[in-house]
């Protein structure tokens, strides 16, 4: 899809409108640095990705929305910018408008096709800037890969591996801190002491429970898990029942010391990966001061790399110092404070880890205080141990949450009272066995026992393992998606790669013949499977080498740059087929230019290429190149009425803003307008049909007068005998007094409508001579017919007239 | 051949189009990525709640039987 026509108002540098009727045309632009080329970039931009990058500072805020408003534009008036496509279902005007004093961005197409066209239309494969240039070529191989992830929409993948990754990492945290295995060993060894067996099925839970219940002569089947219920109903005795429920709560007291000695044992251990890291981290206090920093020195190099920051000098203290070495010395700061808060991050997932195991012992503790064996005056012992446990539990969760202003050191950290842990055991242990002994003669009794302590543990262990094994299986299919996508992104990758790699080495040398650069690649960092960035490595001489910056001058960064801007907008502009290039040669040399001009009409012929520039010579080779090929060729330059105007507006343009003056019966600047609007169609006509003038360089044709002009093409008509000569449209506008010399444009002339009326209606007459009614189009020399001498706009019904 | 380069969301929505084909994927956490994917709302926050609510009813379902 191309550009049909871009109308921006109100927008950085332009006040008034700026209309670009570009038809599909590729269009060249050349403006003084400050004359608002960039206008036209900044309303692209916010058109497609609502901000503007480059304006996007701390201090702008707002993704720089906040300096697009043109500083002029009264509070009443909106900002916008207004594009058509060839194809007119995406045409939208973007208002930029003031609400409550909140600038708002509003488009007028709310199409969902045109929502997706936004969504799918990467600003970085459709403007290239000067000082977007060298970003690539010189960042880190990590940025290299996160601005690759721009260019190609990659950020999306990156997050969700992410995504994808951490989830897999919460599933593997949860299974540790549930502990299952300590858990169902504490269990077990119930079972071990009631059966003399390890449990690990129903059918030998099932054989079990048989042979337990054999001295009691039920001739009871075991065949399910409801006949156990059934036996434990049948021998269930109403006086056994109170003494049953304390073995039960004992035997749970006995697992809890099992399962809080082993969380106690991995808080521990955590811990002490923890207390090394902490002191890693915080040996060297300043730099968790500097993390806060980082925004400033973010924001720093941002600004640096602006174009008018581009003088040796600290913006921040004026020093001197150079520019380069500032923005890698900042990069380099920046670079080593995410390191540094990464290591951070990791201190405070182990501290989070922590809690949660502290968490989760808190509530083993409340729950083991919950058994109805504390009810007991003579357990009151045993009860405050472990309501001492408790304590301490709290207490290490409290020292571990303001573990970050002053850490105790791991041996002192949640200190394990194994003596009291031996001695609450033997306790219990006791308390077991005054039941027993109580009981021992009670067969009944016993069984029961075993039967009712076996059954409990083993049906937690059931419900234990089977959770372990959702969670397990949750994690198994978690670590196969990842590891799916992981694949997914490395081959769109490497796809990537190799086709923009093979794109950049053939616009780099066609534009550097016989340098020794070839075979540029760009290639993936990987680690363990883990993308970790990317790297530009290229045939220099014939030997492998890399990084660019090494080997290769400024100049030939810059192209490298551009090969690789190029090469990304040929494979991923995938709807739209057009880009802009703003002011992007500023360091090349004069081959370079040439070169650039060329790749461009020859590579990228069928796209829409809107080239901005501030290079007078670059543009005048350009322009010239560019003749006969249909281009949209102008100048822009700021005045402090209008703002940014283009120096020839279109003819549509002027012709629009002179009828609104007559019917407003307006004549201030009408005269003006009437004789650019005069000078552009002479100018269109006379390159037409080969009108030959002085010789003046290339930029000064573009001032030529109306005067000069009309008498070039009167020349030309005599000499061509011509039956246009006869329209006498010619002898009134050489004895108009608005068609002058140059100094006339601007002289103090008083003229009535009446006067001006009859100057437009000349200029009128003589458009409609030389421009077919139907096609539009000029009459030109290209459409010269021998057979009949005539020449014609090139449509069947259009006029033709004598030429010979 | 660059006409058969995928961006990056392509990548990502064609993973999540195929997720239910791949080999040894539990087909309800496959179901509830895709939708939450589909949806707009892949976060781990949302990840972990669907597979608490999967873990739930699993354990409901082994209750049953």
């Amino acid at each position: 899809m191309k550009i049909k026509n871009i109308e921006i108002s109100g927008l950085r540098g332009v006040k008034d409108q700026l209309s670009l009727p570009l038809e599909g045309k590729s269009m060249l632009i050349y403006g003084e640095n400050g004359s608002g080329k960039s206008s036209i970039t900044d309303g692209l931009e916010w058109f497609y990705a609502d901000e503007v990058k480059h304006l996007s500072t701390g201090e702008i805020g707002r993704g720089g929305i906040a300096a697009l408003r043109n500083i002029f534009l009264p509070e009443d008036k909106e900002a916008s910018v207004d594009i058509k496509f060839s194809d007119n279902k995406y045409d939208s005007k973007k208002r930029l408008y003031l609400k409550r004093g909140v600038l708002l961005g509003e488009h007028s197409n709310s199409g969902e096709e045109f929502g997706q066209y936004l969504a799918a239309s990467n600003i970085k494969n459709l403007i290239l800037r000067y000082q977007a240039l060298l970003e690539f070529i010189l960042c880190a191989k990590n940025d290299k890969l996160r601005e690759i992830s721009l260019i190609i929409g990659f950020e999306e993948v990156t997050k969700t591996r992410d995504v994808l990754k951490k989830a897999v990492g919460d599933l593997k945290k949860e299974i540790k801190l549930r502990d299952y295995d300590s858990q169902i060993n504490a269990k077990q060894s119930v079972i071990l002491e009631q059966v003399s067996r390890n449990i690990n099925d129903d059918v030998q839970y099932l054989e079990a429970i048989s042979e337990l219940v054999v001295p009691l002569k039920l001739q009871a089947d075991v065949r399910d898990m409801e006949s156990v219920d059934k036996i434990l109903e049948r021998i269930k005795l109403p006086e056994n029942e109170e003494t049953l429920k304390l073995q039960l709560s004992c035997e749970k007291a006995l697992e809890f010391i099992l399962v809080f000695a082993a969380r106690r044992q991995t808080a521990s251990e955590i811990y002490a990966r923890f207390f090394e890291k902490y002191q890693a981290v915080f040996s060297d206090k300043s730099k968790l001061k500097n993390i806060a920093l980082e925004r400033l020195l973010a924001e720093g190099l941002s600004l640096l790399k602006r174009d008018d920051f581009n003088e040796d000098v600290c913006p921040l203290c004026r020093q001197e110092k150079n520019r380069k070495d500032l923005i890698s010395g900042l990069k380099a700061r920046i670079q080593a404070l995410t390191a540094y808060k990464k290591e951070k991050q990791e201190l405070d997932e182990l501290k989070q880890e922590i809690v949660s195991i502290h968490e989760a012992i808190g509530l083993l503790c409340e729950n083991v205080l919950r058994e109805p064996l504390w009810g007991k005056k003579e357990n009151a012992e045993p009860k405050l141990f472990i309501e001492s446990l408790r304590n301490l539990n709290s207490e290490s969760l409290q020292a571990m949450k303001t573990a970050e202003a002053s850490p105790i050191p791991p041996a002192k950290y949640f200190p394990l009272d194994a003596e009291g842990l031996a001695k609450l055991r033997s306790e219990l242990l006791e308390l077991k066995q005054e039941t027993y002994a109580v009981k021992k003669d009670d067969l009944k009794f016993l069984i029961n026992n075993k039967l009712l302590l076996t059954k409990t543990a083993y049906l937690e262990i059931r419900t234990l393992k089977k959770e372990r094994d959702i969670l397990s299986r949750q994690l198994a299919s978690m670590e196969l998606m990842y590891s799916a996508f992981v694949s997914k992104q490395s081959a769109g990758l490497a796809a990537f790669l190799t086709a923009i790699s093979k794109d950049i080495n053939d616009f780099y040398g066609y534009m550097n013949t016989s340098e020794g650069v070839d075979e540029i690649q760009l290639i993936p960092i990987e680690s363990d499977g883990e993308l970790l960035g990317l790297t530009l490595q290229f045939k220099f001489h014939g030997n492998l080498v890399s990084p660019p910056d090494k080997y290769l001058s400024e100049s030939h960064l810059n192209c490298l740059g551009i090969c690789l801007f190029l090469a990304s907008a040929k494979v991923f502009s995938k709807g739209n087929r057009y880009f802009v290039l703003d002011d992007v040669v500023s360091s090349f040399d004069a081959n370079h230019r040439l070169r650039f001009v060329n790749l461009l009409l020859e590579k990228f012929s069928n796209y829409q290429i809107l080239v901005f520039t501030h290079n007078t010579s670059w543009f005048g080779y350009f322009a010239n190149a560019i003749k006969g090929k249909n281009w949209f060729v102008n100048k822009i330059r700021w005045t402090p009425e209008g703002g940014a105007c283009l120096e020839a507006p279109p003819l549509m343009d002027l012709k629009a803003k002179i009828e609104a003056k007559f019917s407003g019966s307006d004549p201030e600047g009408l005269g003006n307008l009437t004789r650019k609007y005069l000078e552009q169609l002479l100018k269109d006509i006379c390159f037409n049909l080969q009108v030959e003038l002085r010789f003046l360089y290339n930029s000064e044709n573009e001032n030529r007068m109306s005067y000069e002009l009309l008498t070039g093409l009167k020349a030309v008509l005599k000499r061509k005998k011509s039956d246009l000569l006869d329209n006498s449209v010619f002898e009134s506008l050489f004895n108009s007094s608005f068609v002058g010399n140059k100094e006339s444009h601007d002289s103090d002339f008083n003229a009535t409508i009446p006067d001006l009326r009859t100057f437009y209606a000349d200029v009128q007459k003589l458009e409609v001579a030389f421009r077919c009614a139907h096609c539009g189009r000029l009459i030109s020399g290209r459409n010269y017919t021998l057979a009949d001498k005539k020449i014609s706009c090139g449509c069947p019904v259009g006029k033709k007239y004598s030429w010979e | 051949m660059t006409e058969n380069l995928k961006s990056g969301a392509e990548i990502v929505a064609d993973f999540f189009s195929g997720i239910n084909s791949l080999d040894g994927i539990d087909k309800s956490i496959a179901d509830a990525l895709k939708k939450l994917y589909a949806d707009g709302k892949l976060s781990n926050i949302n990840i972990s709640n669907a597979l608490t609510l999967i873990r739930k009813e699993s354990q409901n379902e082994n209750k049953k039987h």
